[in-house]
């Protein structure tokens, strides 16, 4: 046990540490010395208005996109069961889109109509793919993807139609906002998704036992007091709220809810007590550390977050496929072979 | 006050509209060993689920200690019963210790941390089921016989007084059947517990005592005493066949044989 604990307290230094260091890289790279001694103005707005928010931003993204992944994949039992890869996303993209051309402006205690009708059509969608998988007799994970897969079908689709029935202005808006990107952030942003965001951490650090048997199978859960119904019906709701949030300000980010969790379950294992905060710091460094990425890797320029990500992420979804999931279970965790100790 | 721990009250369950039990009624009382017999698809497992709340009932009741299970939460639930269904599904990433751990949660909140106190009945439950050594192993390698134990030491863990056990014995060698079949009645006469188990061992439900339950097409056809099942025709009339019977040389119970050599007639 007192190992783990080290695991997080090493995972939490490191992802603080990266964290603070990365707005002084970017296509002007700024020493803390400049800082201290403010002598350029510009650099100095540089650093507190775009580069600090951008960082926040991209920490509670990737900390939030990972915890659903985790969520989910711990949910429905298989490393490839993501809010991204189950339709989520692309409904709360449908919902941004929807709003951005037709609604009405408002913002309600820091709660943008936009975010609002994001996590609406996000849990909408999960709740279609899962009432979809569970219409049919006997759960089976393989056909909940392919649900997944024909919501993100439909919702993309609808998208484009947006797109085409809309003018340039909105056109290109949309375009650029559906490859997800922090580059455009400021504080307005941070403070519309964290009404979104800190309620869904919340619940899933409060569902971690839950989540642990829930690993094990449905039948296992209930025989162990579990109710699994109510605990489903939270984690759609936890999870849509921050996926709904997230993706209307910054876009769908695809991949980091698959890749963080199953790389923090091979650092700490599967028990979610520990799982979870790692799963969070590390998912906020991750997103961190491709936004820096983004910026400098063909500077001037910059890549949209969301191709890095995807781009790194499709990749990992064919390793999974090909050689994770059927072995290594939901825990994603390799079986020790067997005899090791006895 | 009702003495009886499980108490299953007409109970009928649908599936699709097909009657997988059909008025079931069956007391178990406190320490109690009760071995269900029957054929296969004949409801046996949907009984054990029902009680479990994993299936619900169409219509009747099933209480413990005279109190609904519908007005229970299933943390309550869990912390009397502890099921163990015919085989673990799918795979599990947790290591033994980690496993029987996690059956502590009906006694634990949301903001704490499995304790000292936690740990010691998760270790203790190991012990007794002898599966201490295997502690630190990862649950996916284990074998059939040391998952069934495995699986009984985290029902103990969860701090059940009645174990629900699906076909127990059905993949273990002679050898690690008669270990759970040992555990089993320890557990039964020195904890007090009350065991019920759902069995195809004609022979086994007869050597655990306690009395058999037979289910034919949802229905109870019979509860009591093995000898009066066998004396009566009971068996017969279950599983729609003649039996052999003989005498056992140690304990002198009535044993089921096999028909003979199986040649074609």
């Amino acid at each position: 046990m007192n190992k783990k604990v080290y695991i997080v307290l090493a995972i939490c230094v490191i992802s603080s540490v990266v964290t603070v260091c990365a707005p002084f890289f970017g296509m002007e790279s700024i020493t803390p010395a400049a800082l201290i001694e403010g002598e350029s103005q510009i650099k100095m707005d540089i650093f507190w208005k775009i580069r600090v928010p951008r960082v926040v931003s991209a920490y509670i993204a990737g900390a939030a996109l990972a915890l659903g992944g985790m969520a989910f994949q711990a949910m429905f039992r298989n490393p490839l069961a993501t809010p991204f890869t189950l339709g989520v996303s692309s409904g709360a993209a449908f919902g941004a889109s929807l709003y951005t051309l037709f609604g009405a402006t408002f913002v309600l205690l820091g709660v943008t109509g936009q975010s609002l009708s994001a996590f609406v059509w996000a849990l909408a969608s999960i709740m279609i793919v899962y009432g979809l998988t569970r219409a049919r007799k006997g759960f089976s994970t393989a056909t909940m993807l392919i649900a997944g897969v024909a919501v993100n079908f439909l919702f993309s689709s609808m998208i484009l139609f947006m797109q085409y029935i809309s003018d340039f202005d909105n056109s290109f808006r949309i375009i650029r906002w559906m490859m997800g990107g922090f580059a455009l952030t400021g504080y307005g942003a941070v403070k519309s998704v964290l009404p979104f965001v800190l309620p869904g951490i919340l619940l899933v650090f409060l569902f971690a036992d839950e989540l642990n048997l829930l690993v094990l199978g449905e039948e296992t859960a209930l025989s162990r007091g579990v109710d699994v119904k109510r605990t489903r019906k939270i984690l759609f709701f936890a999870t849509s709220l921050m996926t709904g949030g997230i993706v209307a300000a910054f876009g769908p980010i695809g991949f980091v809810g698959m890749m963080a969790p199953h790389i923090c379950r091979m650092m700490v294992g599967p028990n979610h007590r520990y799982l979870t905060p790692v799963t969070l710091m590390f998912g906020g460094m991750f997103l961190v550390v491709c936004d820096t990425f983004a910026r400098i890797l063909i500077a001037p320029a910059e890549i949209p977050v969301g191709v890095l990500t995807a781009l790194l992420g499709g990749p990992f979804f064919l390793w999974l496929l090909m050689a994770g999931f059927s072995e290594t279970g939901p825990g994603g965790r390799r079986r020790r072979s067997a005899g090791v100790k006895k | 006050m009702n003495n009886n721990v499980i108490d299953i009250n007409d109970v009928t369950c649908l599936i699709d509209g097909d009657r997988i039990l059909d008025s079931v009624s069956l007391a178990v009382s406190k320490g109690e060993r009760v071995s269900i017999l029957g054929p296969n698809g004949a409801g046996k497992s949907t009984l054990l689920r029902c009680v479990m709340r994993i299936l619900p009932v169409s219509s009747g009741s099933i209480s413990i200690y005279g109190t609904d299970t519908l007005r229970m939460r299933r943390k309550q639930l869990a912390a009397r019963i502890g099921y163990v269904p015919q085989r673990h599904a799918g795979s599990c990433p947790f290591t033994v210790g980690e496993y029987v751990l996690l059956g502590r949660y009906p006694h634990l909140s949301p903001f704490s941390f499995a304790g000292d106190r936690d740990r010691e009945v998760a270790m203790k439950a190991l012990e007794r089921t002898g599966m201490i050594d295997f502690s630190e192993r990862s649950f996916d390698t284990l074998s059939g016989g040391e998952r069934q134990m495995v699986q009984i030491a985290a029902v103990m863990a969860q701090g059940a007084e009645v174990l629900l056990l699906d076909e127990p014995s059905v993949y273990l060698d002679p050898g690690h059947r008669s270990g759970l079949m040992k555990l089993l009645a320890a557990l039964n006469s020195e904890e007090g517990m009350a065991i019920v188990t759902v069995t195809h061992d004609i022979n086994e439900a007869i050597l655990s005592g306690g009395k058999m339950a037979m289910i034919r097409e949802g229905k109870i056809i019979f509860t009591g005493d093995p000898e009066l099942a066998i004396s009566s025709g009971k068996l017969e009339e279950l599983f729609e066949k003649e039996f052999v019977y003989c005498e056992h040389p140690v304990t002198g119970d009535a044993m089921v044989l096999p028909d003979g050599r199986w040649e074609n007639e």
